[in-house]
């Protein structure tokens, strides 16, 4: 038995090349990706969890404590740990359990600030000094050259001494050489970005220039900002501590976890745990933001991608 | 190269320039003057504008600014006026000894510790060494210094009373300061170090010399560091300076007579000169430094033209 061929047996298959092309795997931008693999970094994801902790109960602790971070009380100076006083109490009876929550909320809230100016500074800077380009970029990065060879402690410490004591002094002294590393990170990036084949088919296409600076050169930078920002707020946090360490930071009765470190070191003695926990404290925020930066780091960075 | 170099120079005498100027401006905001301190309780008010007016600090600011220029060109830093009529040259190289001790002792024994536990870590990747290797690169950098100090201060030191502390005489006084300092060095050199020899360890040119049959600790010292050790060098430069000129929390736990010491307590006594010298000193000392660690790149590595662009991979 022979079937009969047919002329519409050898109709050629139409091809759908958008069919051919078509990628079952959802799509993921960079972000996502990024995400992804920081999700798979458990100790990343565990200290990110940790600062979120941290800063909730340094917001809530004071307030729903029944101390006051400055509320002396002289019949219990000094006191150990106990159920009334989680932390003890320090030199003046005051409570430490609260006053170790509120200084971490100041020395959060103050390396956020820091890092915060660094960013506007550094990025406007830095962005503007690579796309103009030519004689702008010349000038700019000389200034920076200068800035680089200043010894910033000797600056922040000269500042600390000449304005009155403060959150707002700190931040400002820190500004002041602080936003030249993010400035030059944003920089080089940019101008990497502004000689890839990408941006040339956008501007090719016609995209306006503020268009390929909004959607392609600045999305493109972003991770490195993030990165450097997460590294930019422990190093601000320590950098307080050290001035109030030293006896130029914030004046009492407020607390920063500089400040009760200071504190706790002169009654080292008679009264250990006054250093401990406040110690305890800015050693866990300074490990859990690097190990976040470097995850960050290795998630976002995709010269670190293996 | 000897243009590269004379090119830095230019910037650092501008630099120094912008920090004095800076440094000038500040430390005359600063509040009192140099002789309404304690040490000079004993003055009237007319002697003080009289000792004001000898060292010419009656005249405005701008006059006192070019004055002091122009005598620090003519190399004459001036004198002290706590410790009267002492020049400043001299203040400073007596507080410089105790700094720079611990100082290089604390670089010295960071540096041996941290970059062999890097190596080893990088050998063993994953391995118990590299593990220990990255707990201790990132507590290192995490715990602040004077916390430790005060830690190493108050069990070593004060209970078990191992080394001396509250003094500064024999050398036993700079061990505990020098540990205390060497964290940080030995965390930053450790982890840098690992990350480097991991990557080099990957490269043709390793597998090349490994089936060829060299042996391991040549290929490590021979073939891999000279590639790894290159971030090392850049981020230890501002280290040096830093630790080699003092930590000011540490010497003041340690009761060490350091320049640190010595900066805090001239800018509370209004001691201009010495404000002023201390801060040239270490602004140059800095800029010294970095300028030293960049030549020194192009020694250790010749594919690096340091006038050139120094692109990643």
């Amino acid at each position: 038995m022979q079937e009969k061929i047919t002329q519409d047996m050898f109709v050629p298959v139409r091809s759908d090349a958008h069919k051919q092309e078509y990628i079952a795997r959802k799509h993921h931008s960079a972000f996502h990706d990024g995400w992804i693999r920081l999700r798979k970094n458990k100790a990343a994801v565990v200290c990110a969890v940790l600062i979120v902790v941290i800063t909730v109960m340094s917001i809530i602790v004071p307030y729903t404590s029944p101390y006051a971070y400055y509320e002396t009380d002289y019949k219990h100076k000094m006191n150990a740990p106990s159920s009334e006083h989680i932390f003890g109490t320090d030199l003046f009876g005051r409570d430490q359990w609260t006053r170790v929550w509120y200084g971490t909320r100041i020395s959060l809230l103050i390396g956020l600030a820091a890092a915060l100016i660094n960013l506007v500074i550094g990025v406007f800077y830095g962005a503007i000094s690579a796309i103009a380009g030519g004689k702008v970029d010349a000038v700019m990065q000389r200034i920076i050259e200068v800035l680089v060879g200043i010894p910033s402690l000797i600056i922040v410490i000269l500042f600390m001494m000449v304005l009155p004591p403060g959150v707002g002094t700190i931040v400002a002294a820190m500004a002041v050489t602080g936003w030249v590393n993010m400035a030059r990170l944003v920089r080089a990036q940019i101008l990497k970005l502004k000689n890839q084949e990408f941006v040339l088919a956008a501007q090719l296409l016609g995209t306006s220039r503020w268009k390929t600076i909004l959607r392609h050169l600045i999305p493109n930078t972003i991770s490195v900002i993030v990165i450097q920002v997460m590294f930019a707020i422990p190093s601000a946090i320590f950098t307080e501590a050290f001035l109030s360490f030293i006896g130029v930071g914030l004046a009492e009765p407020k607390a920063s976890l500089g400040v009760l470190i200071n504190n706790g070191y002169k009654a080292l003695r008679s009264a250990p745990f006054l250093l401990i926990y406040p110690a305890i404290a800015i050693v866990l925020i300074m490990v859990c933001f690097s190990i976040v930066g470097d995850g960050l780091r290795d998630a976002f960075d995709p010269r670190m991608k293996r | 190269m000897a243009r590269y170099i004379g090119r830095r120079l230019l910037y650092m005498i501008v630099t120094l320039f912008v920090i004095v100027v800076l440094t000038f401006v500040l430390m005359k905001i600063l509040p009192g003057s140099p002789f309404d301190t304690e040490r000079f309780e004993k003055l009237t008010p007319e002697q003080q504008a009289a000792a004001l007016e000898r060292y010419g600090l009656d005249k405005p600011i701008p006059v006192q600014f070019l004055r002091y220029l122009g005598n620090t060109l003519r190399g004459d830093l001036g004198t002290s006026f706590y410790y009267t009529n002492i020049p400043v040259t001299r203040v400073i190289f007596s507080r410089l000894g105790p700094s720079m001790l611990v100082g290089a002792q604390a670089i010295l024994v960071g540096l041996a510790i941290g970059l062999s536990l890097g190596i080893v870590a990088a050998c063993r990747h994953n391995g118990f060494v590299d593990n220990f290797t990255m707990v201790i690169a990132v507590l290192g950098i995490s715990v602040p210094n004077f916390v430790v100090a005060a830690l190493l201060q108050y069990y070593v030191g004060l209970k078990l009373g191992w080394l001396p502390i509250g003094f500064w005489k024999t050398w036993s006084c700079s061990v505990l300061p020098s540990l205390a300092l060497c964290f940080q060095p030995l965390a930053t050199a450790a982890r840098f170090i690992r990350t480097e020899t991991l990557d080099v360890l990957q490269q043709d040119y390793i597998v090349t010399a490994r089936s060829k049959g060299m042996s391991q600790a040549r290929l490590l010292l021979k073939h891999t560091l000279r590639n790894s050790i290159i971030p090392v060098i850049t981020i230890m430069a501002s280290m040096v300076v830093n630790l080699l000129t003092g930590s000011l929390a540490i010497e003041s736990i340690f009761s060490i007579p350091g320049i640190g010491g010595l900066f805090t307590e001239s800018v509370k006594n209004n001691d201009y000169n010495v404000i002023m010298g201390l801060t040239m000193f270490y602004s140059l000392f800095y800029m010294l430094t970095i300028l030293l660690a960049d030549v020194t790149y192009s020694l250790v590595d010749p594919r690096i033209r340091v006038a050139g662009e120094k692109e990643g991979e």
